[in-house]
Order: C-alpha cells, then structure tokens, then sequence
C-alpha cells in the first residue's frame, strides 16, 4: 500500500507538470487552431531562468515566479509575432511548423546561454515532505497540484466572465465575427500565446524547485503535455488537466509496477492509442477530421 | 499560390538566410579557439621555457566538459593539461613538445565517434588519451583507434575496455577496472556485516559493465544483489528506490558518473532509507555531488581512489607524498580543489611520456604498447601502475578506498582501506 | 505543388548528379573525407524517401528519422550477433522498416493533415526511446558495439571508399526511382491528391492505398540508408535519431524543395555544408536549423529549387503571354 501510496505521490508530481504544459496546448489551440511545439521549451527556458536568478542573485522566491511568469508571457507574445504575423496567411500548418523551428531555435539560445549547466530553484517551502500512510510527498508536490488548480480556475473565469476571455472565445469560435466585432485574429493568437507562455513559466518554476533542470528537459516534457492535452481533447481545458493527471500517474505506476526503463514511452504510446481510435479526446471540443 | 515574383516578402526571407548564414559563419570563425585543434584554458603548449624542439608529439583527447558527464570531464581536461605543461616546461619528451588536439563530445557517444576519426584522418594525431568521460564513449573509441595502431590510454571505468587483453593490444587505461573498485566495496560490506545490497546502475556502458561486474562477484561474497537500472538523464529515482526497499537492504549502491547521483541520495533521504547505508561508485568521486545533496549526503559513502581522504593517510602509504604532490601543483595552478578525475588524466598523460622515453621515438601503438608492459611499476597519483599484457589498467584493490562524506569533506570509512 | 518536369529534365538531372557523385572522391581524398562523402549518400536516400510522403503525397512526416534508426539497429544488431551472413543483415533492414511503416501507416494515414503529422511524431519518438532503452537489445545509451565488416558476397568493403562505391550507385538508383516514381501512374495519382483530395477520390484514385504505398517506399529508403550508415560507422547510437533529427530533415526537405527532384540533392549538400562548416561549432547548429526553419516555413514554402522553378515557370508564362 505504501508503495501504491509512493508511485501515485511522484505521479501527482510529474502530472501537475503535464497538466499545466497541457493547458498551454489547450489555449493556443483554441486560439489558432495551431499546436504550440515551443511550448515544451517555454517551460524549460523560465525553468533555467528561475534557477539561473535564483544563483546569481538570491531573490526573494516569489520575485524569481514572477520574473519568469512575466517572461514567459513576453515569449508567448513574441512567438505570435514570430510565427504567424509574419506569415501571409496564418494557416494552423504553417503556424505549428514555424513554432517547432522556434522551439529548436530556444533551445538552441539556452544550450550557448548557459554551455549545458544544470540549476535548481530551492522548494517553495524548502526540504519540507509529508508523510502520509508510510509514504513520503515532497510538499514543492503539493505546491504544483495547486498551481495547476489556480491556473485552470483563473483560466475558466477568465474566459467566461473577463471581458476580453469572451472576446477570445468568441475568436476561437467564429474568427471572422470577432473580428469584425473588432477583435483581430491577431489579437486572439497574441494573447493566447500570452497565456499559454504564463502558465509554461509557471510549471517550469515549479519544475526548476523539484529537481535539476538544464537546456535538454523541455523538449519530452512538451511533447508528453501534447499528449495529455490529445488525451483529454485538443482544446478542452478540464480535458488537459485531466489528461495531465491521467499521463503522469500512469507513468509513475507502469515505472513502479511494469519498467522503470520504459516509463517514457507510456506517454506516447497514450498519444498514438487517441489519436488512433478516438482522435477527438475524452473531452470532445473540437471535431477531428479523418480520411 | 504565388507565381515566381519576387514579392518583398521573398525579398526578406533570403536576406534573413543571408544573414544567418553569414552569421553561422561567423560563429564558426569565433568558436574555433573553443573547440577543435587549439589547446586547453590558459595552456600553451608548444612554447615552452625548456627549449624543446622537433615535431611536436600530437595528444588527441577527448572529454566531455559539457554535458552529463561534464563535472567529471570538466577535472579531467584540467588534469591532462597540467601534466602537459609540466613536461613541456621540462623540455618535452625525447625533446620534443607535446600538442594537444581536444574535442568535446558533451556525452555523446555518435558525436564522439565522429570527432574520434577526425583525430585519426584529419588531425593526425599520435596517441590519444581521454574516452570522453565516459566508459561508453571510450569503448565505442576503442576499436577505431586500435584498427588505427594509436595508443588509446583511456581515463574510463568499465573494464572492457581493456578486456580481453588480447583483444584490446594497444588499450590501456590510468583508472581502476570497475572489477577491483566492486572487490574492494565487497570487501567492505563483508566487514560491516552488509548481507542484501540495492544496485542502481544507470544504463550507460559504465553502469552495465558495473551490473555485470557485481552479480557475478557477490554469491561468492554471500552478498545477496538486486539490481534496478536507471536512465542516466533520469531526474527522479524514486520508482526504483521503492522496488529495491522490499527486500531490505542494508546498503544501496548507485553506479554512474552524471548528477543521478545526487538525485539518488536525496531521493533516498526522503524515502528515508537513510537508515542503510547510501554509496556511489567511483564515477561520482567529486565534493561536489555530495555537496548538492546538502543534508541527504551525510554519512554517505564513496568507493574511489585515495586522493579525497589522502591527508588522512597513514604517512607509511607511498601514495600519500605523490598525491600531496599533485594537489599542491593543481591547486596551485587552477585555484580550485584537485579529485580523482584530474589525477587520472594527469597518471594517463605521465604514463604516455614514460612509454614514449621507452620506446625511444616509436609512436606506433604497438610499439608503446610493449614498452607499458614493460614499464614494471610506475608510482601515480591514483596507485601504483603495473601494467602487465594480461592486465591494462595496472592498479589493485589496494589503491581503492572507501570514504566518507562527514557534511564538509571525505574521511576515511571504518573498514574502507585495505591493511 | 510538386514539379517533375519533362522526362528530359529528369535525365539531365539524374546525369548531374552521377557525374557529380562520380567526380567527388577524386575532388576530396582521404578515408576521412570519403566517409562524409558516404554520408552525404546516406542523407540524400533519406531525403528522397522523406519527399516522396511529403512532397508528393502531401503529408508531413516527422517518422522518417526514427525510421533511419530502425533500419541502423536492425542491420547492426543482426550483424553483430551474427545472425546469418553481414549481407542478409543489410537487406533486411529496408524490408523492416518498409513493414514496421506498413503497421505505422495503416493508422495514422486515416488521419487528415497535421495529426498524421503528430501520429508520425509519436511513433518515431517511440522509436527513439526503445534505441535507447531497451539496452540488452540495442547496447542502451551508449550504444551497439562489435558490428563486423560489411561483406556483400565476395566484396569486403572495409574502407569508407569502398563503401561509397556502394552507396553512391545506391543514391542514384535511389533518386532515379523516385523521380520515375512521381511521373508514373501512381505518382501522378498521390499528386492530384495532394492537391485536390475531393477531385481524386471522385476521379476514384485509391487515395488511401496510394498513401500507404508511398509512406511504406519512405520507409524503405530510410531502412536502406540506416544500413549503409551503420555500416560505415562500424558502430551506431540513438542519439543521431531523434526529434531534432526528424526536424532537421524537415527543415533541410523544405528550405532546398519539397516535391521536387532536385531538392533532395540540394538537402543532402545543404547538411553536408552544415556539418563541415560547423563541425567546431556544433551547438550553434541547432539554432541555424531552428531559424532557418522558422523562416522557411513561412515565406519560402517552396525553398531554392522551388522557388527557382516558380520563377522559370513564370517568365514562361510571362513569355507566352506576349
């Protein structure tokens, strides 16, 4: 039981992880209709920032999340610039290939940046763990679980109530309405991407307190959010952070009761199952067209 | 869909690939003194005060600075180099200056095999000492170099790299096999009592001749071994630490070179398995893992060379004087703490020069090969060489110790030396 | 829109690139310099194969990297426990990987645009994974030792130069097939459907089917060139076949053309330039290939070979005109 207890603690963990880079997947989805491969690197790049801070300046912990959050919106922003204001006509295809030369192009920057160097950000509430049953649950666990509530809970009132939430929905929904309403289609995928950048720089955060990140630990982790925001459905946010959840305990408890070695490859045997049998999620929000 | 017109947008998009390709040669053009044919930090090589003339002797090296194994390739690069300077400030070898052509693989093993066979068709070079930082690396290096008759002085781990003999003629290495670091940790655990031992080994060629190693090894110790592989970028150990917690050991090894290690110990703090006792092998023989780890790494134990508890030696011990000797010199040179690392790249490279003296001008591999077989005994830093043509890593498991981590610094581990 | 141009292009072509191929080793000397040669070989296989499913059927595929792996592991891997002779090893590759496409297609082909794209991207990280993963099978992280000499029949080809004289006659049958290929039946068909897929299936092209085939022969050239270059390498690990390299090759495919004949040549020369010009800077190149591809994408669609065609067919157009 104790073990059960243990392997579901480290899922809750890496789950929050997924869930919040899922979320990113979510918003720019329903933003553009496009897939956000940078968004693995978002995460990383606030991850190495926090910690890289946290070395060479000691700020106080909330300073350093808020720094990052900030920067990541910025990146989120600028990657709308980048890659679909630039282009003529900003097509979901087009949009998702330029984002996976972005993300490279990121991780690239932070491999010269930082020459490999690994940073840790020290726990929110330091070395402080739980016992709960014989089992132990580092309490930086508990921190991100919650991070992945308020980012969804905001996210959700967000869109329903927030003036410019309803705005986006409505883009999402009917783009050319909106913008002749007043609300570019540019404007959409900006803030979008915006969101989607905060809530990267917050897991990465809350990443960076739980073990060592360096330039390399992005690329897997966006592309295991990718497949948590498939699984509970592309563009559904209560899709992607139960999709999160669903990825990372199911990892932790094929690495405790199956293989350690192969734990890696749950994640992607999950994306090709959905997109195999039920493309669409469990979440149903958006149709998905199959030949 | 546009017709060829060269619309502006065009126009754009090809000054941007001018641009970035005029800017990816200018980064080449910069980064050439990084990487590539040019020596190490704050190294000259060739100009040396002792006069020596005639062709310089061409050292290829290849550590990993960058990269998993970057602490330890870091030390490594250090230590070669000091040892270089240090002959060529005496007038090189047989007069002539050594010139080190140094590559960094970073840990990868295709990257390093690559740069291996520039160092044979392009480079030129004469004898090679350094596999990367990583026993996988090195082996992967081995068999070119071989084919290639270069005397390959590895800085690597795992014993395959020099075994069987027979096959690996012009292979030697300045480092323990893992066989001999595994009996005397063996050793240990038979004096404290240890009867089940949890083994993390990672995935890599180091940690799977170390799984290899130790389940042969153990029946005949009556030491009861489970064995739970990690990939060696994991960031977390707990799923493992959970599967080898159900036989209650009473010690838990972990094998690897990268920062696992760190992870390892203080994953097993927080399982609380800080009960049993916590060790690393010989690839994580650096302050600087235990030191991350904070409280988790008190207490814990390392199985390496002698050089991190060396003033507590016994002043009987020869090693004692020779590794003074060069902590003070690097220390001197590098403003920072020596470790096992640096000394076996420097052993390597003196060892290399003894062979060259021998040989008397021949750098063919086999040539040199014979004249380390030949060499009798050779007081390193890490140990006391002899190389025979059965054995080419030369050391036993009396330069072996076991250490440990008191929160500041390496003590000597009761029971941990050999009487 | 993919071109082919006339029968007689294709030749001319064709007969460049073999003289080119034929001239190389006299041009670069040396084992060194003629094992890079082999991989501009093994490169240019694997780009011809990549535009066959992405040029001219349309489909973007980010498999064709771990496909490469497959077809290096399962070559080094039956050559070096010696199961049957080295040339049985080399052949099976290519139909290895052609079936394991098979399995992979059948799937992800129903799916329309950029989720096949994203199945192709989960079964080649998957594929990746197990490279390194399943370490008592592939040698793990550090990768495959002991692969013997390759030996086809009577020839041992134990230096890059004999290899390349291997490879070289491979590439070309490799981009000669591919360009008859896309004027055939069957070429012409998948490339109406990439273009039109309503107009096709009324037409009653068998889209799927055609699809299939196609993503299967992409498989068989990058089974092929796993082989030549585990070979050559005496040696392989996974690190060469991962997400970068999948995108590599996307990137390479479209900035030289996507769909045309010459653009995989182009591909092969472009990473060949990369990799020398950058062999001191090597992290640099993952930023060159990020950028490039960021601009590429969006406003050169085409790349050089395209976008030169476009050109050529618009002062034609022009001229007709007048």
């Amino acid at each position: 039981m104790t073990d059960f207890l243990q392997l579901t603690f480290s899922g809750l963990t890496t789950g929050a992880a997924y869930a919040l880079v899922a979320l990113g997947f979510a918003i720019v989805f329903r933003g553009t209709r496009a897939i956000n491969f940078a968004q693995g690197e978002y995460v990383m790049l606030a991850g190495v920032t926090a910690g890289a801070l946290h070395q060479w300046a000691h700020p106080p912990l909330a300073v350093v999340v808020l720094a990052v959050v900030l920067m990541g919106a910025l990146c989120g922003v600028a990657t709308e610039v980048v890659c679909v204001r630039f282009t003529r006509r900003p097509d979901p295809n087009t949009i998702t290939l330029a984002t996976i030369g972005l993300g490279v192009a990121i991780k690239a920057v932070v491999l010269l940046a930082t020459d490999r160097q690994a940073y840790t950000l020290p726990g929110f509430s330091g070395d402080a763990t739980l016992h709960v049953g014989g089992a132990v649950l580092e309490a930086q666990a508990l921190w991100n679980c919650a991070l992945v509530a308020v980012a969804a809970g905001a996210l959700a009132a967000f869109l329903r109530w927030a003036p410019l939430g309803v705005a986006l929905r409505a883009s999402a929904d009917d783009g050319e309405m909106a913008a002749a309403s007043g609300f570019s289609r540019n404007g959409a995928a900006a803030w979008s991407f915006a969101l989607a950048g905060a809530l990267a720089a917050a897991a990465g955060a809350g990443l960076a307190a739980v073990s060592p990140v360096n330039y390399d630990f992005g690329t897997l982790l966006g592309l295991k959010g990718f497949a948590a925001a498939m699984l509970g459905g592309l563009g559904s946010m209560p899709g992607a952070v139960a999709g999160g959840f669903a990825i990372g305990l199911t990892e932790a408890w094929f690495a405790g009761y199956v293989s350690s070695t192969y734990a890696d490859v749950v994640a992607f045997g999950v994306l090709l199952i959905v997109l195999f049998t039920r493309p669409t999620g469990l979440f149903a929000a958006v149709r998905v067209e199959r030949v | 869909m546009e017709t060829g017109r060269f619309s502006p947008r065009r126009l754009l998009a090809l000054a941007l690939l001018l641009a970035t390709a005029t800017f990816a040669l200018a980064a080449c053009g910069s980064d050439d003194d990084d990487a590539g044919s040019a020596t190490a930090a704050g190294g000259s090589t060739a100009a040396a005060d002792g006069a020596a003339g005639g062709d310089p002797i061409k050292i290829g090296s290849l550590f990993s600075v960058t990269g998993p194994p970057a602490v330890v390739g870091d030390k490594m690069r250090k230590g070669l180099q000091l040892a270089v300077d240090e002959l060529n400030a005496a007038g090189g070898v047989e007069g002539r200056p050594l010139e080190v052509v140094f590559y960094d693989p970073a840990g990868d093993t295709n990257k390093a095999v690559d740069q291996t066979r520039r160092l044979i068709g392009r480079d030129d070079v004469d004898v090679v000492v350094g596999g990367g930082s990583q026993s996988g690396i090195a082996l992967a290096m081995q068999p070119l170099l071989q084919r290639a008759d270069k005397l390959f002085m590895a800085t690597e781990g795992a014993r395959e790299i020099v075994q069987p003999a027979d096959e690996r003629a012009t292979t030697f290495k300045s480092t323990f096999n893992d066989t001999v670091v595994l009996q005397r940790t063996a050793d240990f655990w038979r004096a404290r009592g240890v009867r089940g031992v949890g083994f993390l080994p990672d995935t890599s060629g180091f940690g799977e001749s170390a799984k290899a190693e130790l389940e042969g090894l153990a029946p005949d110790a009556g030491i009861a071994v489970e064995s739970e592989s990690f990939d060696p970028t994991a960031t977390n150990l707990t799923p493992q630490l959970t599967n080898l917690r159900r036989a209650s050991p009473q010690a838990y090894l972990a094998w690897t070179t990268t920062p696992a290690a760190t992870t390892f110990l203080k994953n097993a703090q927080q399982l609380g398995l800080g009960r049993s006792l916590l060790q690393l092998g010989f690839g994580s023989a650096d302050p600087a893992f235990f030191a991350q780890a904070g409280a988790a790494a008190r207490g814990a134990l390392l199985s390496a060379g002698k050089l991190p508890i060396y003033d507590r030696l016994p002043d009987s011990d020869p090693q004692k004087a020779t590794i003074a000797r060069f902590v003070e010199a690097y220390e001197a040179r590098y403003d920072e703490p020596a470790n096992v690392f640096a000394a076996q790249a420097y052993d390597g490279v003196q060892l290399v020069a003894q062979a060259i003296r021998a040989a008397g001008g021949d750098l063919s591999g086999r040539t040199l090969a014979s004249a380390l077989e030949g060499l009798g005994s050779y007081q390193g830093v890490n140990g006391d060489f002899r190389y025979t043509a059965e054995d080419h890593s030369g050391l036993g498991v009396d330069a072996v110790a076991v250490s440990e981590w008191d929160g500041r610094r390496f003590v000597p581990a009761r029971d941990g030396l050999t009487e | 829109m993919s071109s082919v141009g006339e029968p007689r292009e294709r030749l001319l072509v064709l007969a460049l690139v073999a003289l080119g191929l034929l001239i190389a080793p006299f041009l670069f000397e040396g084992d060194y310099e003629h094992g890079l040669l082999v991989g501009f070989c093994v490169n240019l296989l694997l780009l011809t194969g990549l535009n066959l499913i992405n040029g001219y059927a349309g489909q973007v595929s980010l498999a064709q990297a771990g496909f490469y792996g497959l077809g290096a592991y399962v070559a080094g891997i039956l050559g070096a426990r010696a199961i049957g002779p080295v040339w049985l090893s080399f052949v099976a590759a290519p139909l290895a990987v052609a079936a394991v496409s098979v399995v992979v297609g059948l799937p992800s082909l129903r799916l329309r645009g950029l989720y096949f794209t994203m199945a192709s991207l989960g079964a080649g990280v998957v594929l990746f994974l197990l490279f390194g993963r399943a370490v008592s099978l592939t040698g793990g992280p550090n990768g495959l030792l002991g692969v013997p000499i390759l030996e086809l029949g009577p020839l041992v080809l134990d230096t890059p130069t004999r290899i390349y004289w291997l490879a070289a006659p491979l590439a070309l049958l490799g981009l000669a097939f591919a360009g008859w290929f896309a004027a055939s039946r069957w070429g012409l068909a998948i490339r109406a459907a990439a273009t039109s897929e309503p107009a096709a299936a009324a037409a009653g092209v068998p889209i799927f089917r055609l699809r299939l085939l196609t993503f299967t022969l992409s498989g068989a050239f990058a089974g092929l060139a796993g082989a030549l270059e585990v070979y050559e390498n005496g040696f392989v690990s996974p690190e060469p076949f991962g997400f970068f390299a999948a995108v590599t090759l996307l990137v390479v495919l479209t900035l030289a053309g996507v769909g045309t004949l010459l653009g995989p040549v182009v591909g092969a020369g472009l990473l060949f330039a990369f990799d020398e010009l950058l062999a001191d800077a090597s992290d640099v190149r993952p930023l060159i290939i990020g950028l490039l591809f960021l601009i590429t994408v969006q406003a050169l669609p085409h790349g050089l070979v395209g976008t030169v065609a476009d050109w050529r067919r618009g002062r034609r157009e022009a001229r007709e005109r007048r």
